[in-house]
């Protein structure tokens, strides 16, 4: 440790101002702060500070995800190891150029975007895609808009979106039979190269014929699907960590899942056999991973608190109609998208009411 | 009443209930700064003076021949009997402290001066409370500072603040405990600065408190004396946020009445110096945080230089001392600075210089954080260090959460960042009333606070028509 904080100290006059290596000063300062804590003293009242930073807010937001992960690595081997680390490079690539480009530092929001894009990705898929589909999810999908804390749309799910649009019959057939027993696909599917494309479909697809998975494989997650989404109890296992965290706000998840359930349920009891049934529907594809991790993104998400509830009851209502009405078998990723572009909206009539409040007050 | 917001973090270096008795300095130094007002000093180099006798004095509102003759003077007490020396700024000239060498006995009872509530007229009531020091204790919501000392406007509703959260200032029970009957001898005066038919508003804790139990039972019966119950959340004890809360809980009150709020420490002084006969020349003094070793409530006299009262344990080359509390107060330097009429309360903060290895994968075991995610044993981890670097805001949410006036900062900060005053003013941004916790509490370490201060400054001077 000490080696290190030595090593850092010594190479740091390299990439100081005027020197050949400074414009890759930002890549610099991303280890440095990485490694140890930044040494930046308060300057302005109050002089103590709170320990919570972007850094650990991210990391926890990452641990919430280990179950998912994990269980993607069981059910669907180490391919997804391999995944996550082009997922990792690709936006790493990006992030970096765009900082040296605006000589800024890196921020940190690639960490959780890069973790969770490979579990919304079909396991099967080639990594070349991958890298492909979240290169397109940081570029467009947020440093366009001008880096973490200013982008729309989430990074990840522009990253999935393209790619489903981009390349369908790819991600159509992308699908791994999961595995079981004590070590279930992890020493099976362990190479760089895609495994044979899979013909069978996932539940959601089956649902459509009125082929019903048991509810028994959907909490378990032994069914094709996405790398992370498969298994509702890991899922729901994560939920509660980011939520106990308080890394994603209650309201977002809460008015999602009742949204969700109570509009199929009036759909079930008014045209019966229209939709699917509610609890099938809450278990498969990737509704549960989508509430909990995608949909509570702070940044794409309305910053009021009050605007959190109708964003999260347009998320449920938009999810199911895109499920039961239209082509796509899945609804999450395009509801959630939907729902970041309205998220700006709702905060206005936030904003609109607080300052007629404010005006006859004052 | 409910408060809404707040937020209190949980911090080794909590003062004890002791309350330890600190000598006499041999020798003290009075600031001649106070409640942001600079005085002038009456006295002359050399000059032998007694406790009580006026050093200093200033002009609470227009120039000082109207001041004098408007009654409009606040004036500093000698806080003991000594021979002054004037200490004076080498650049502008002006004397800034007065240091009081060869100090007296200083007697600290004079039956000669005590005066008797029952044969005092308000006028005298006044004139005695600003001879000894104490006017400036007083809040006025007429004037956001202290209250006209010409009788002029006169308060419908005197609050009693016994509630203070902030880390770590001296609590309401430790002198409540202490000075009980100072407290009810002070308490005997109010009535005379009040206007007819007004109140004296006791703010508490919680009414189970003992100490609480005591004063319920010895006050009832006196009509003028309210009880109002408040969660000891900071920043409750904020001047403005009292006011507000009052206010919407008695709607007798007239939006221009005027409401005076002083705290339980000042009513104490009151007591001392109206029914002992002698200016206030003494403070208790919270002693706390973690870099101080067996913190405690301190009785002190006032002008007794800081480095007086630090014991030797504390490594002052590694201490930031703050004067006030976490929140708000601000650094002061040991050496040079002394206990003013004013401090209620020193708070030690560890100055760090390692730099954590790996710190945001570390597990939370020593980090008590507003997130819940950091559950574990309170430690002395808060310091100077930032803990983390400057980023765009990501809308968590936690500032709106803490906002005890119900503010979205992170929405002004939004407009502000964009330079759009108008709109921040319209989203409340002049009822921001400097609490800090905003900035404490920011996972993007944003200068919240710093950046609304400075806007609402603008928009004073805009509004006042300066440039």
């Amino acid at each position: 440790m000490k080696l290190l904080r030595t090593f850092f100290d010594k190479i740091e006059p390299v990439f100081d101002e005027g020197k050949p290596l400074s414009s890759l000063h930002p890549i610099y300062s991303m280890f440095d702060n990485m490694m140890f804590l930044t040494d930046e003293k308060t300057r302005n009242a109050p002089f103590g500070r709170d320990p919570i930073e972007i850094k650990r807010y991210m990391f926890l937001v990452i641990i919430a995800l280990g179950p998912c992960f994990l269980g993607a690595l069981y059910f669907f081997g180490i391919r997804v190891l391999w995944m996550l680390i082009v997922s990792y490079a690709a936006g790493a690539v990006v992030e970096i150029a765009f900082a040296v480009i605006r000589k800024e530092e890196v921020n940190e929001g690639f960490l959780v975007s890069g973790f969770i894009f490979p579990l919304i990705l079909p396991p099967g898929i080639p990594l070349w895609l991958v890298a492909v589909g979240m290169i397109f999810g940081i570029l467009i999908g947020k440093e366009v808009f001008g880096g973490t804390g200013r982008n729309l749309f989430n990074p990840a799910l522009v990253g999935r979106s393209f790619l489903a649009l981009g390349y369908p019959s790819i991600m159509a057939t992308s699908w791994i039979t999961p595995g079981s027993g004590t070590l279930g696909n992890l020493l099976i599917n362990y190479q760089l190269a895609a495994p044979e494309a899979i013909s069978a479909a996932t539940p959601l697809v089956q649902a459509k014929s009125g082929i019903m998975s048991p509810l028994k494989d959907l909490l378990i997650g032994n069914i094709l699907g996405s790398a992370g989404e498969t298994s509702a109890i890991l899922v729901i296992l994560g939920g509660i960590i980011i939520l106990a965290a308080g890394m994603a706000n209650w309201r977002t998840v809460l008015s999602i899942i009742l949204s969700f359930a109570g509009f199929n349920l009036l759909l079930n009891l008014f045209s019966p056999g229209t939709a699917n049934p509610v609890l099938f529907n809450m278990l498969s594809g990737g509704f549960l991973f989508g509430a909990f991790f995608m949909a509570t993104d702070p940044v794409t998400s309305p910053v009021t608190i009050s605007a959190k509830w109708p964003y999260g009851i347009l998320i449920g209502l938009l999810a199911l109609l895109i499920r039961t009405f239209s082509g796509f078998v899945e609804g999450m990723m395009f509801a959630i998208l939907l729902g970041n572009i309205f998220a700006p909206l709702f905060d206005e009539v936030v904003i609109r009411i607080r300052m007629k409040r404010y005006a006859k007050k004052y | 009443m409910k408060t809404r917001g707040g937020y209190t973090p949980k911090i080794s270096g909590r003062p004890s209930n002791i309350l330890k008795k600190i000598p006499m300095a041999s020798f003290l130094s009075v600031d001649l700064r106070r409640n942001g007002r600079q005085y002038n000093p009456l006295v002359k180099e050399g000059q032998k003076i007694k406790i009580g006798d006026t050093i200093a004095e200033t002009e609470l509102s227009g120039s000082k021949e109207e001041a004098r003759k408007n009654q409009q003077t606040l004036v500093l007490p000698s806080p003991a009997d000594g021979t002054v020396h004037l200490i004076k700024n080498k650049e502008t000239g002006i004397t800034v402290s007065i240091k009081l060498t060869e100090i007296g006995p200083s007697v600290d009872t004079n039956p000669a001066r005590v005066k008797d509530p029952s044969r005092l007229t308000p006028a005298e009531a006044r004139k005695v409370l600003v001879e000894r020091g104490i006017w400036d204790y007083f809040w006025s919501s007429a004037t956001k500072s202290t209250p006209g000392t010409d009788g002029a406007i006169k308060p419908k509703t005197i609050i009693i603040n016994t509630v203070i959260a902030e880390p770590f200032r001296t609590r309401g029970n430790v002198i409540l405990q202490q000075f009980w009957h100072s407290i009810v001898k002070g308490m005997s005066y109010l009535p005379l600065l009040l206007a007819d038919y007004g109140t004296v508003e006791f703010i508490l804790t919680h009414r189970k408190d003992p100490i609480v139990q005591l004063m319920l039972k010895e006050l009832t019966g006196k009509a003028w004396v309210k009880f109002h119950f408040v969660d000891v959340k900071y920043p409750v004890e904020n001047h403005l946020l009292l006011d507000g809360l009052l206010r919407e809980t008695k709607a007798n009150l007239a939006p221009d009445d005027d409401i005076w709020i002083v705290d339980i420490q000042s009513v104490e002084a009151i007591g001392i110096s109206l029914g002992k006969g002698v200016p206030i020349s003494r403070r208790i003094v919270a002693m706390g945080g973690p870099a101080f070793p067996d913190p405690m409530h301190i009785n002190v006299r006032i002008g007794t230089l800081l480095k007086d009262i630090i014991p030797e344990t504390v490594d002052l080359s590694s201490t930031m001392v703050l004067r006030g509390g976490l929140f708000t107060g601000t650094p002061v330097d040991p050496e040079t600075d002394s206990v003013g009429f004013d401090d209620d309360a020193f708070f030690f903060l560890p100055v760090k210089k390692t730099r954590e290895f790996i710190s945001f994968i570390r597990p939370g075991m020593n980090k008590k954080s507003i997130f819940p995610n950091f559950q574990g044993r309170i430690d002395k981890d808060i310091s100077t260090q930032m803990r983390g670097e400057l980023r765009p805001c990501i809308a968590c949410g936690k500032c709106q959460e803490v906002c005890p006036v119900g503010l979205l900062p992170q929405i002004i900060h939004r407009y502000l960042y964009s330079d759009r005053l108008d709109e921040a003013q319209k989203m409340g941004l002049e009822s921001c009333i400097d609490c800090n916790l905003c900035t404490f509490i920011c996972t993007s370490k944003i200068e919240l606070r710093e950046q609304f201060f400075k806007a609402r400054k603008v928009l004073r001077t805009e509004r006042e028509g300066g440039v």
